[in-house]
């Protein structure tokens, strides 16, 4: 609990905790949109390559005003955005490969510049290192007016065109058709792109800020087919995910936040692939269990009715052999006669021996009306 | 020292390119990239038992990550949790994530820092030094050059299944080279030369390494065989000058490197002669050109031996009729007098034999 007395009263706590939480909502809601259009690994390469605007910004301006070096990282991660574009277009080279090169041209000519500075006289680069990796602890009160501004932006254009974009992620033809300009769209989405990936940069750093996109939105998949539950979901992750990562990483020092994130982030993916209410692993084995036992039964039922039509004797019981027999399986027979037996569908005449019930003829009338083994 | 740094990263770059050409080819380019940053805690752990690099151990490390890695990541995608690229996405970030903890909080007593986990230290490669024949030679010198080698003999031995599978996996199948067996021995590739290269480029840029110069390439030919020769060429000429730069400017080496290597990428993209832009446009301009000059024949032709020649032929109509600006028309008309194909007297434009003929023909076409 004392981790919840600081978060309320310790200043930097409370400027972390804010700040990092306001920082999933948008990625989160922006992320949603980028898995689902298949392009998961865009928001990777844009963040690699704002690293070279940001030094840039610094060397230019000579401050280290977060706002002048947002602005730089904003800059360059468009360029970045058009020139993958340009590759995919003009070039064979494929999307996959126009995201690798620019992200790594990118970011080596930042790192270059980054050591340049480094080694300059005057100046030192500590506080540029920070956008690699991410350092919470330095997110300050203007940092977090920041991050809110912008979050906020991101959060009220995904609302207003909600419906475009979801038409253009799932539909771009009909789209266009409808009269959306596709062109302006996709240039609003990166806009968003840009600016949520842009003001977590500290936070989280350029390495890992993509996380912070696609995992919770992969998370939020699971649970939901629908698209707005979907955004809301995955935002509330990515915050969630966003602001313990964050104060783990701010509650030992220096422990690097980006990573700390992106492992909470992680243990949420899991728990979400493992029981997430719409595709989950464990959801879905129970489902697939469940088909087969009902699979099993029915065949258990069916063959009941052609043995009480051959005898000309409904009540005539059978033991679980023969009918282990007719179905071709002895495995689980006797538990699966019992638990039709307790639903009523069997009448147990004697030890391990069968006969269908009023209730079990009802049945199998309906499953033959229905389609015979699948219904039910 | 100098000569040194530059061999070991001609070496690392070498080696790079050898499976970046059929990554990019085979639209893997970016699981190169999760490769590299997912080996990070195997290279770690590797590195914790005997607190150096340059043994097997952090190979092996890296190797395991790297196929935990792609499996877990092919197997989210075939299970249908997620799309291909989604999977990739959401798995290597918390094997980095975990490497780069793992580096922090061991940080104290290990000669392991996130700046050499970025950056690689070329700068230090000639300081770990072993004796090879009697030779005192960089450690990392002899690693990269038995990276090479194995890495170069696979393509030898392999070329043309490599080549097949790229290009045509179901031919491949059927040939009897199964493409399963060459995408792993390609991942398992990729890992080594990733790990090797680690410490002299660094985790993130492994990945300009391995598909910059191949990229380039592909811009330049239409042949693997050239292709993989070009990238070659560009791996040895862009560690040159990355080295050189670097040592200018006293900055790091490795991002020296790919920013040459992206100069030369940026170099190919406009002026490739085989579909750069600067050539794309220079066409498209020749094709507007060649119309202009076929329509002014044509009409020229059509008009010449008319009672109105004076004012269809001459200058002012021709370019009211096909409102080109006057720049355009001067130029044309210069080059079409130039070529011998028209005549101008007083304003008014006579075509001649060679420019009915040249007419005719454009319309027959």
């Amino acid at each position: 609990m004392s981790l919840l007395y600081d978060m309320i009263f310790d200043y930097t706590l409370r400027n972390v905790a804010l700040g990092t939480f306001l920082l999933g909502l948008g990625s989160g809601a922006v992320g949603s949109f980028m898995t689902l259009r298949g392009e998961s690994l865009l928001g990777d390469a844009i963040a690699h390559a704002t690293l070279p605007g940001v030094a840039l910004a610094y060397m230019l301006t000579n401050t280290k005003d977060p706002l002048v070096l947002l602005i730089g990282a904003a800059i360059a991660g468009v360029l970045g955005i058009g020139a993958i574009t340009a590759i995919t277009r003009t070039t064979k080279i494929d999307n996959d490969g126009a995201n690798g090169i620019i992200l790594s041209i990118f970011f080596g000519f930042g790192l270059l510049l980054l050591t340049y500075i480094q080694k300059l006289p005057q100046s030192s680069q500590a506080g540029l290192d920070r956008f690699i990796f991410g350092q919470a602890a330095t997110i300050i009160a203007k940092d977090v007016v920041i991050i809110a501004i912008v979050q906020v932006f991101v959060l009220v254009v995904v609302t207003l065109f909600f419906k475009e974009f979801k038409s253009s992620t799932f539909d771009p033809q009909s789209t266009t058709v409808m009269g959306f300009n596709q062109k302006i769209i996709d240039a609003i989405f990166a806009t968003l792109l840009v600016a949520v990936i842009v003001v977590g940069l500290q936070t989280v750093g350029v390495i890992l800020i993509s996380a912070l996109l696609i995992t919770p939105a992969a998370a939020a998949r699971q649970w939901t087919h629908s698209l707005k539950t979907m955004v809301i979901t995955s935002s509330l992750f990515s915050a969630f995910s966003g602001m313990i990562g964050s104060l783990l990483s701010a509650s030992r020092n220096n422990l690097p936040t980006g990573p700390m994130i992106v492992l909470v982030l992680t243990a949420f993916l899991i728990f979400s692939f493992l029981f997430g209410a719409k595709r989950g692993i464990v959801l879905r084995k129970i489902a697939l269990i469940k088909r087969e036992r009902s699979f099993d039964h029915n065949r258990i039922m069916l063959a009941l009715d052609n043995l009480a039509q051959s005898h000309d004797d409904t009540s005539l019981a059978h033991s679980s052999k023969t009918i282990g027999l007719m179905v071709q399986q002895t495995h689980g027979m006797h538990r699966m006669l019992k638990q039709l037996a307790q639903k009523g569908l069997l009448i147990q005449s004697e030890e391990a021996s069968y006969a269908l019930s009023k209730q079990g003829e009802l049945y199998v009338k309906n499953l033959k009306n229905e389609g015979g083994l699948y219904a039910g | 020292m100098q000569g040194e740094i530059i061999i070991i990263a001609i070496l690392a770059s070498l080696a790079c390119v050898i499976p970046g050409v059929f990554l990019l080819l085979r639209k893997m380019a970016l699981i190169s990239d999760a490769i590299s940053h997912s080996i990070l805690p195997g290279i770690v752990i590797g590195y914790l038992i005997k607190q150096s690099l340059n043994t097997p151990y952090p190979i092996i490390g890296a190797v395991v990550f790297a196929m935990i890695m792609v499996v877990t990541s092919e197997a989210l995608h075939r299970s249908n949790l997620v799309k291909p690229d989604t999977a990739i996405a959401v798995v290597f970030p918390p094997l980095f994530s975990l490497g780069v903890l793992l580096v922090t909080l061991l940080a104290g007593n290990v000669h392991l820092d996130t700046d050499a986990v970025l950056l690689g230290e070329l700068a230090f490669a000639p300081l770990d030094r072993m004796m090879v024949a009697g030779y005192s030679v960089p450690k990392s010198l002899v690693k990269m050059l038995l990276i090479v080698i194995f890495n170069g003999g696979i393509i030898i031995l392999l070329f043309k299944e490599l080549k097949v599978s790229t290009f045509d996996p179901i031919l491949s199948k059927s040939l009897g080279f199964s493409p399963s067996f060459l995408h792993y021995l390609l991942m398992l590739m990729t890992s080594i030369t990733a790990v090797g290269a680690f410490d002299s480029v660094g985790a993130v840029l492994v990945l300009a390494f391995m598909i910059t110069p191949a990229a380039t390439a592909l811009l330049l030919t239409n042949s693997l065989f050239v292709m993989v020769f070009i990238s070659f060429g560009l791996a040895i000429a862009s560690s040159i000058l990355g080295v050189l730069l670097a040592l200018q400017l006293d900055a790091g080496i490795s991002g020296a490197i790919s920013t040459v290597m992206g100069g030369f990428f940026i170099l190919a993209y406009f002026f490739s002669p085989l579909n750069g832009m600067v050539t794309k446009l220079k066409h498209k301009m020749n094709i507007k050109h060649e119309y202009a000059l076929s329509i002014i024949l044509y009409h020229l032709s059509n008009h010449c031996d008319a009672h109105n020649m004076e004012t269809e032929c001459s200058y002012s109509h021709l370019k009211e009729q096909f409102s080109y600006s006057e720049r355009y028309l001067k130029k044309i008309v210069h080059k079409a007098v130039e070529a011998g194909l028209i005549k101008q007297k007083n304003r008014v434009f006579h075509i001649t034999e060679r420019g009915r003929n040249d007419a005719r023909l454009h319309i027959s076409h």
